[in-house]
């Protein structure tokens, strides 16, 4: 079981096999010119700008006096200063602190929904297959941005056709956009997104697993539940895995879904979240130097949990 | 592969192949340069947007070129006409989102860059943080000040401020009280003309009418900051070299612990304005009243049409019986951006377009707000009527309110920052985690704080 590495699905797309056949030294700039366009769009469209986020954290713009007119402002070299302000500032840790606790309880329940739907489809219990694998991946379809309009009307009381339902059903005035439940309708509508996503990648780690593993273990007596439990759930671990990373990678970096709140309940904040508070340093604070160190600190906290996460599952072999 | 033919005359190894491989890398090399060309045109086209030209130079003829960045609805308008009569100046409109939508973030990077166009609309509360950038032309070395008396003091004195006159005035936001006259007459209220009777009616209306409100208290700060000034607040002054910070003054706490008493009560939810929601409120009777500046006038018919014939304006309840005093809400100017190569005529355009009776009579259809220029308050489209507000003419209404607003108000070095952070202290308003007077004391103290470590001097 544990020799079954990634499941096709989850494998990068094409390995190409080394050439066969003599290299000459006048060949020997043939695979870096095949890697040059890329080369040149990775290092132009990606190292370079986090070079330049870094280089930018290092500096501040100072005023002086009344702050009017370009005689009162330079930028000067601030050294690690930003840095210091982000990480010793309550703000930054807040905002991590609340996705961290939304991550905790929102990629669980989202994997464990998506696995069980999932499991429910590949059983083969189910009619009209394609129909609801279809059906379940939709809201993947949406853009973000979209999905998190369509639910605030849902949420917004004046607005919402669930609202009065629940004030009918005896249950009060429910206030999804209060400021303790605003988090977790958030989390409503990430998972609703995602879940489907998520069982995609899962159908096909399934669809890789040889029937006749199943055949045997029905032989020896094992119940349908057995199989799910003690075969596929095994196999499929590492897109599990995978997954999980994913999600705390996206999570630690949530933005679409808070700032489209943020429209209709002065409950979430323009820092709810860290990549919420590096944007509003940016742009309504007009603090680029700041903005940089934000995102700078965002970063290394997102590439921390993602290494810890791949060690965990590595040192468990759910991945290699 | 070498494969070994009989009759061919033996052939270095690989040469065979080296042949069909240069054929090959021929071919290759047409097919990559092929690509790499098509990239680079596709590049060359995605970086050179006509959107974002930076200032323009004298086109053919001696024809002078500028560039103008606006959100303003219907201002193609002036700018059509002001094309029209100046034939030896063309100004291009570059109609944008609005500036707190993203405009006035790409009017800073712009600034960064030194891409800017000649000319931009910049509303007052954030004039002051474009002066800061340096990037904005002191219009007074240009003689922009011999115009001062074409405008309203309270408009010149929001552009004349630091040692500079950063933009010329446009329209300014004079405020009144809109209520929705069909809904008073049915819950027997009278149309308050002090703040101690909007209070009580809004108690008594509640507690009659549950879900009913007689406003709501908007989170977006400008809309506290517009009764501040109102009270005689100065949430920032210039004390010569030094800005002066008042969040907590006696005006300002006159109006928290006000609205803190109506929003403890729950007389008044606290709600954001501006969104699906509230227009459906407003079109729809949960909420009789929105206090608020002229240019609420075209939000309203646009926006909440439901409510079209049912609403009248009155002027804005007072502290004291009798008394007359305003704040305002909003307004903007047309600023040059330094960066400009022909401030003369940028000049000539901002102050055409802002004092030109037909420029202004467009603007005012259009909804811009109320005209900065003494003169401009005698067009004819200020002195009609809206249908959606009924028969009678709002023009005396707000031209009280412009005449008799409360002097001395002035928008700080870093607006932005304290809307947003202000903005993000009222979510604890309706759970009743802080209050008002809490609210503007901390901000106070926020602004004073970021202030202070961007250097700026700060007293008091």
């Amino acid at each position: 079981m544990t020799d079954l590495a990634i499941p096709a699905a989850a494998r990068p797309a094409g390995g190409a096999s080394p050439r066969t056949g003599r290299r000459g030294p006048g060949t020997r700039w043939r695979p870096y010119a095949f890697l040059a366009p890329f080369m040149v769009l990775f290092i132009g469209l990606y190292l370079v700008p986090i070079a330049y986020a870094i280089y930018q954290a290092l500096y501040t713009t100072k005023s002086s006096g009344l702050g009017l007119g370009a005689a009162s402002t330079s930028t000067k070299f601030a050294g690690l200063g930003n840095f210091i302000t982000v990480f010793t500032g309550g703000t930054f840790w807040t905002g991590i602190g609340r996705v961290l606790l939304f991550g905790v309880v929102q990629i669980p329940v989202m994997i464990v929904l998506a696995v069980l739907l999932a499991l429910i489809l590949d059983s083969g219990l189910v009619r009209l297959r394609r129909l609801f694998r279809l059906a379940m991946f939709l809201p993947y379809a949406v853009p973000g941005v979209i999905a998190a309009i369509l639910w605030s009307f849902l949420y917004y009381p004046s607005l919402s056709p669930i609202v009065p339902v629940i004030h009918h059903l005896g249950a009060g005035s429910f206030d999804f956009l209060g400021g303790h439940t605003v988090l977790w309708s958030i989390a409503n509508i990430v998972t609703w997104e995602w879940t489907g996503y998520d069982m995609l990648i899962y159908i096909a780690a399934l669809q890789s697993i040889p029937h006749d593993l199943y055949e045997s273990a029905r032989v020896e007596g094992a119940s349908e539940w057995q199989i799910a439990w003690r075969i596929k759930l095994p196999l499929i671990a590492p897109a599990l895995g995978m997954s999980a990373v994913f999600s705390i990678i996206g999570t630690l970096q949530l933005f679409n879904e808070p700032t489209v709140l943020r429209a209709l309940t002065p409950n979430v904040t323009s820092t709810y979240t860290p990549n919420m508070y590096a944007y509003s340093v940016a742009f309504a604070q007009n603090n680029y130097n700041l903005a940089a160190a934000i995102a700078v600190g965002l970063a290394a906290i997102t590439f921390v949990f993602s290494f810890l996460l791949l060690g965990f599952l590595t040192k468990r072999q759910i991945l290699q | 592969m070498n494969r070994p033919t009989s009759n061919r005359p033996p052939v270095p190894a690989g040469a065979a192949r080296r042949g069909s491989a240069r054929r090959a890398t021929a071919r290759h090399t047409t097919l990559r340069l092929g690509v790499l060309a098509a990239v680079a045109a596709l590049a060359l086209a995605a970086c050179g947007s006509s959107g974002n030209s930076p200032a323009s130079s004298a086109a053919s003829g001696g024809k002078v070129t500028l560039t103008f960045w606006s959100w303003v609805p219907g201002i193609a308008k002036q700018v059509a006409l002001f094309n029209q009569s100046h034939p030896t100046i063309h100004v291009n409109l570059v109609q944008t989102p609005t500036g707190a939508a993203g405009t006035y973030a790409k009017m800073f990077t712009a600034i960064k860059a030194g891409d800017t166009p000649d000319l931009g609309q910049i509303e007052f509360d954030v004039l002051p943080s474009f002066a800061r950038t340096g990037g904005l032309l002191n219009l007074a070395k240009y003689g922009a000040n011999s115009d001062a008396g074409d405008f309203t003091p309270t408009a010149w004195k929001q552009v004349d401020f630091g040692g500079g006159t950063w933009a010329i005035p446009q329209a300014t936001g004079p405020t009144g009280l809109f209520y929705n006259a069909t809904l008073f007459k049915k819950y027997g209220l009278s149309v308050p003309t002090t703040w101690a009777q909007f209070a009580s009616e809004a108690q008594s209306l509640h507690a009659a009418h549950p879900g009913v409100y007689l406003t709501n208290f908007d989170t977006d700060p400008s809309w506290l900051a517009m009764f501040a000034w109102q009270a005689g607040g100065r949430w920032f002054q210039i004390q010569g070299n030094s800005w002066k910070l008042g969040f907590t003054d006696s005006g300002s706490m006159q109006v928290a612990n006000y609205w803190q008493k109506l929003i403890a009560s729950k007389a008044i939810p606290v709600e954001p304005s501006f969104n699906a929601a509230w227009y459906k409120q407003l079109g729809n009777g949960t909420l009789l009243t929105w206090p608020t500046a002229q240019w609420g006038t075209t939000i309203m018919q646009d926006d909440a049409a439901s409510g079209s014939g049912q609403w009248r304006i009155a002027p804005m309840p007072q502290w004291s019986a009798g008394a007359s005093s305003y704040g305002q809400y909003g307004g903007s100017t047309t600023a040059v951006f330094k960066t400009t190569k022909h401030p003369q005529a940028a000049l000539t355009f901002a102050l055409w377009m802002n004092t030109n009776a037909q420029a202004i009579q467009a603007g005012v259809v259009a909804g811009f707000g109320w005209p900065a220029a003494t003169s401009g308050t005698s067009v004819p489209a200020l002195h009609g009527t809206v249908s959606y507000f009924g028969p009678d003419r709002f023009y005396p209404i707000f031209q009280t309110s412009q005449k008799d607003t409360a002097p001395g108000w002035s928008y700080g070095p870093d607006y932005a920052t304290v809307l947003t952070q202000m903005g993000d202290l009222f979510s604890g308003l309706s759970s009743g985690s802080a209050t008002l007077p809490s609210i503007l004391n901390s901000a106070g103290q926020e602004q004073a704080a970021s202030l202070k470590s961007a250097g700026i001097s700060v007293t008091g």
